[in-house]
């Protein structure tokens, strides 16, 4: 692959390298469920809801009301079924100003606002119609997501976890909170010097390459800690590079966008991304179409 | 709960042919998780078709011609997950497939989705509309969305964020919850900015729209008589 032109304006180091913190070890389970439960003024009882238990999560429900733990990251989502996502035929007409300012207060009242943040998105969920004569008709915003993200250090996190988010009703009431942000604790290991951002996307055309891509256009490029997703296991927080690219086909009608990750420390910790999924073994070639190798579907009334 | 019938397709290896794209890297995991998150909430998997398996004619219905052979395959189930590359210009939806068998790609001009069994779509690829326009939306899927209850994908470009899309839409498609809000909570990602979207038809707007903000897998044999309406929802 040929060089990628970078023109976009690269991320700014900080003056002292930000150090890799230990994450604490969260505690997930039915008692620290029924306590958070206490923290959103739910009666959080046994005998006022029910618990419910998988793989991955424990839920407790009261009323309409579902607050679901993740055992491996610790993050929660709090969120009331009756509101969240539905359509009751309104339009939010809230500013993002507005959503933000409504957001603060609610994880203040909570005592979920990170102590630095910052605004990381506005999205809204829209809705729309279009009949025979194929114009839109009843496009309307059904909520606002105010997604912040914790600042620590000077840096904001990032990556699929490492944000809290409030969402807001067309009468500014929150219907569902996620937070996915854990707990920090002290520092495992003072960095001693950054990679520069133009290193991190000389790795990534390096993967490109092995990948056989041979044109990239690199939009961004973000310095960040990283924090993995809800049901990641993750002992450190790191800074780290995330770069965001769209990958461009032959013949430049097909795109797709990709993101990859590095360590910006020079002596990082680990890895910190979760293991690649094994790449499945290929499969034996098909031999013919027409459902000759087809297996027998069971019967069902489609 | 109704029981609902499965078949997953996805490249991730391309060829330095005529068939050529970018090699890409979680779509197995992303079609396959989703089928099993589906057979362990009790549905059955019928395919899973991956790289040179995963044909056109998989796609194309036989009135187009070319070895058009959907009623054997994506219109045969129920639930069909096709996650790879995608592209879309002069109103048509193309999907990109490693071996021409009988084209590279797939084209939303040949394609009847739903006039068999097939009641929910998932691309899991870019440009699955270009915007939120009626335009972009009835001018693309009007004419192949016919019986189809709601396809699931995005505007413009996505990023494969996380390997665990799929198994997470399918554990909330496959256990019973709303269809479009599990796609749009299960895919949308503030960090990276897409925009997933779910494209319900109905005969009437009360229909489509109904569709859009209530339909589960036990809607299944609710049918579409016809796509007079189409009522769609996304996140951006």
């Amino acid at each position: 692959m040929s060089t990628i032109p970078i023109t976009l304006k690269m991320p700014e180091l900080p003056g002292s390298p930000p150090p890799i913190f230990t994450l604490r070890t969260p505690r997930v389970n039915e008692s620290a469920l029924l306590n958070l439960a206490h923290t959103f003024k739910l009666k959080g009882r046994e005998e006022a809801g029910s618990i419910s238990r998988d793989a991955s999560t424990f839920t407790y429900a009261e009323g309409a009301f579902d607050l679901t733990f993740h055992r491996a990251s610790g993050a929660f989502r709090f969120k009331d079924r009756n509101r969240w996502q539905i359509d009751h035929r309104a339009n939010v007409e809230l500013s993002d100003e507005d959503a933000v300012k409504l957001a603060r207060t609610y994880l203040s009242r909570y005592q979920l606002l990170p102590e630095d943040w910052k605004v990381l998105r506005v999205s809204r969920l829209h809705v729309a119609t279009a009949g025979p004569d194929r114009k839109m008709q009843d496009h309307r915003v059904i909520d606002v997501a105010v997604c912040l993200q914790p600042v620590v250090h000077g840096l904001p996190v990032d990556g699929p976890g490492g944000k809290v988010t409030v969402y807001l009703d067309h009468e500014g009431r929150m219907t569902c909170l996620d937070h996915i942000s854990r707990r920090i604790g002290p520092v495992y290991r003072k960095v001693t010097r950054l990679h520069s951002p133009e290193h991190a996307v000389d790795e990534a055309r390096r993967t490109w390459a092995e990948r056989g891509v041979r044109e990239v256009d690199v939009r961004e490029v973000r310095l960040c800690y990283f924090e993995m997703g809800w049901n990641d296991v993750q002992r450190y927080l790191q800074p780290a590079y995330i770069v965001f690219a769209t990958l461009v086909g032959v013949d430049q009608r097909i795109k797709m966008g990709d993101i990859y990750v590095t360590h910006a420390a020079v002596n990082h910790a680990g890895r910190i991304v979760p293991l690649a999924p094994t790449r499945r073994v290929a499969q034996k070639p098909r031999r013919a179409q027409g459902g000759d190798d087809r297996p027998t579907p069971p019967n069902h009334a489609g | 709960m109704t029981t609902v019938t499965v078949g997953v397709e996805w490249i991730n290896d391309f060829h330095s042919d005529a068939c050529s794209q970018n090699q890409l890297v979680y779509m197995n995991t992303h079609a396959e998780g989703f089928r099993n998150s589906m057979v362990a909430n009790g549905h059955t998997a019928v395919f899973d078709w991956g790289d040179d398996n995963a044909w056109e004619t998989d796609f194309r219905n036989p009135a187009s011609g070319g070895g058009g052979d959907a009623l054997n395959w994506s219109d045969n189930v129920n639930f069909c997950y096709f996650a790879d590359h995608g592209g879309n210009w002069s109103n048509i939806m193309h999907i990109a497939f490693s071996k021409s068998h009988n084209e590279c790609l797939g084209s939303s001009d040949t394609w009847k989705l739903g006039v068999k069994d097939l009641k929910w779509l998932v691309l899991d690829v870019c440009d699955g509309t270009l915007d939120t326009t009626a335009s972009a939306v009835v001018d693309v899927w009007g004419g192949p969305m016919q019986g189809i209850h709601i396809i699931f994908t995005f505007v413009n470009i996505t990023s494969p964020w996380s390997s665990s899309e799929g198994s997470d839409f399918g554990s909330d498609a496959g256990s019973g919850k709303a269809l479009s809000n599990a796609w749009l909570d299960r895919t949308y990602s503030s960090s990276i900015a897409n925009s997933p979207i779910a494209i319900a038809a109905g005969a009437t707007q009360d229909e489509a729209i109904n569709r859009r903000e209530n339909e589960t897998i036990d809607w299944r044999d609710y049918s579409v008589t016809s796509t007079s309406w189409l009522a769609w929802k996304w996140r951006y």
